[in-house]
């Protein structure tokens, strides 16, 4: 894109000079990197499941489910330590290795878990789906019906006046 | 020139997300210059309802003086297109078979791809937003010669399944709403036989702010960094809470806040409590006095295909933070002059620093970001743009096609 702008200030050297003073404070081992972010236990929102039943807010946290049921057993080590940095990661890694006959099971089964919440879940979405359809098409049908009620009452009412007025003719003959 | 069909999977009056809103203003402001066009959509009645629920009624329908055509969408099984989607988004590889059920059970509207393609003389260019929706692809295979697409493109796993080559690359045009976009477009697929421009999105420029409205209105007299925008996972909200948090932890005393602004829910710590204010929806005035009154704007998303909310914190005259992991925003910042990135904690911490501390210099930046924006994604300027993109095609189809594609 044309970049129609002109400007003093030069964002890149700005970068270039914050890096700078950050690799000579010697930062250069990562506080919170982006993998370590963890996400807090939504489960447990204290307004979660709280109120009427909210179908977008169901809808959200099937997607969620859907998206992330799968858990890691695996995740970087790093050290946020400047010079024992790389020793602590190299023991983090052994002892990871050490304890993975212990920790994998878990895991797996922890995902045969949420699998089954997940698949259970998803087929109460398709029931709520489908029952959502059936109250459409019942609903449709209903209306229909109401209109063909109205029409018979609406031609029994020609029919009631057609009469009484063939009856009170021949009565005055 | 005949009329315009701009093809999506869902319309209203109100929809939201941000490829809907982004066509809705496209549509709005080429008919209010006089373009002859139509919208060519589903009786869905938003993305997260149903996708095979007519919510609509089928036919016309006039919406701020736009016709929009509706068409019902077909039966599908959800179960199939989950899991197929399930292994997607775990970046699993799925194989064409699966492709083709994925697109099969996805949204569908087979009166609307036999209204595209006998009635494809009346229109001279479809145009399709986004690319991943099976109504778009199905569409585009009616009458590629005809199609033009703004794909809305970023880094996932559904941009490289194959399913999509077939028809992107033999389409008419390509509008982008970024450079890296491009970039990204032209690394997977073919495109040597098809028009790109780099055009952007439309932004409301044409409006007032005041921060100190806002200030006044939400009791806010602190420096705070705002976020606008959904609360969603995604978004990478928990991150700059997780940022912020430890800013605050280096930084004892401090009396920055984070303001949230917009849909979504977030769990905020209760430590944090006071720190941490949510508006929940605002506003669009509050919105725009909000990005005016804050320090600086954090997006922290990496996956944006424009980012509407660092415009609008441009708009108001302040400079933005993004993550480095965000081509988009990033080369935007870059082509502004007005933001900085940040790709790990220290950086966010130095980077705050610098801008909370040099408020000539983070004011500069924020004036830069409003003038770039309103040279480039004003919607006069956009709505130019596209008409000229379009007329271009019309000319290039005519001398290609002649009067067999009539255009």
């Amino acid at each position: 894109m044309e970049q129609k702008q002109t400007s003093e200030i030069d964002v890149v050297k700005i970068m270039e000079s914050i890096r700078e003073e950050i690799k000579e404070k010697g930062l250069e081992n990562e506080v919170l990197p982006f993998e370590s972010i963890p996400l807090p236990n939504q489960t447990f929102d204290i307004d979660d499941g709280i109120g009427p039943f909210s179908s977008e807010d169901f809808m959200d946290a099937n997607m969620y489910l859907n998206q992330f049921y799968s858990v890691s057993v695996w995740h970087q080590i790093r050290s946020t330590k400047p010079v024992i940095g790389p020793v602590l990661t190299f023991f983090k890694k052994v002892n990871r290795k050490l304890i993975r006959f212990f920790i994998e099971p878990i895991v797996e089964d922890q995902n045969n878990v949420n699998i089954n919440v997940t698949k259970s879940l998803n087929q109460i979405r398709n029931y709520i789906l489908e029952k959502d359809n059936n109250e459409t098409d019942e609903e449709e049908q209903l209306k229909q019906l109401s209109l063909k009620v109205e029409e018979l009452l609406t031609r029994v009412k020609d029919l009631e006046d057609e009469n009484n007025k063939l009856k009170s003719n021949s009565s005055v003959k | 020139m005949k009329k315009l069909g701009f093809v999506i999977p869902w319309y209203s009056e109100n929809i939201t997300g941000g490829a809907e809103t982004e066509l809705k203003g496209i549509v709005e402001h080429l008919a209010e210059k006089g373009t002859q066009l139509e919208v060519l959509t589903t009786c869905v009645e938003k993305f997260n309802s149903d996708w095979s629920k007519n919510y609509w009624q089928e036919g016309v329908e006039i919406i701020n003086k736009i016709n929009v055509r509706r068409f019902k969408v077909t039966g599908r099984n959800a179960k199939i297109f989950d899991e197929i989607n399930s292994k997607l988004m775990a970046n699993q590889t799925v194989s064409t078979d699966e492709q083709k059920k994925f697109m099969k059970n996805f949204v569908n509207s087979p009166d609307l791809y036999k209204y595209i393609k006998t009635h494809q003389n009346e229109y001279s260019l479809f145009v399709y937003i986004p690319y991943m929706f099976s109504i778009n692809y199905y569409g585009m295979l009616e009458c590629p010669e005809k199609s033009v697409l703004i794909p809305c493109f970023h880094e996932e796993s559904y941009i490289h399944l194959d399913i999509y080559k077939n028809v992107i690359e033999k389409i008419a045009g390509l509008i982008y709403l970024s450079n890296p976009e491009k970039k990204l477009a032209n690394k997977i697929f073919d495109l040597s036989n098809v028009k790109q421009a780099v055009l952007g999105a439309g932004v409301d420029t044409d409006f007032e702010y005041s921060s100190e409205t806002f200030r006044n209105k939400y009791h806010l007299y602190e420096p705070f960094i705002l976020y606008a925008g959904r609360k969603d996972v995604g978004k990478n909200i928990y991150l700059l809470i997780q940022y912020f948090e430890q800013y605050l932890k280096m930084h004892q005393g401090s009396k920055l806040k984070l303001v949230l602004m917009g849909g979504g829910k977030v769990v905020i710590p209760g430590r944090l409590k006071d720190k941490i204010i949510d508006l929940g929806y605002v506003d669009l005035q509050d919105k725009h006095d909000g990005c005016a009154a804050a320090s600086v704007l954090c997006q922290p998303s990496v996956h944006e295909s424009f980012s509407i909310v660092i415009m609008e914190s441009w708009l108001g005259e302040r400079p933005v933070l993004v993550h480095e992991n965000c081509e988009v925003t990033k080369n935007f910042c870059k082509e502004t002059n007005a933001g900085l990135w940040f790709g790990n904690y220290y950086e966010f911490e130095a980077e705050l620093d610098f801008i909370l501390n040099n408020e000539n210099i983070s004011s500069q930046m924020g004036k830069n970001g409003r003038k770039y924006v309103v040279q480039n994604f004003s919607w006069d300027v956009i709505s130019q743009k596209y008409m000229t993109f379009f007329n271009d095609l019309i000319n290039i189809g005519e001398n290609k096609h002649g009067t067999k594609a009539n255009f």
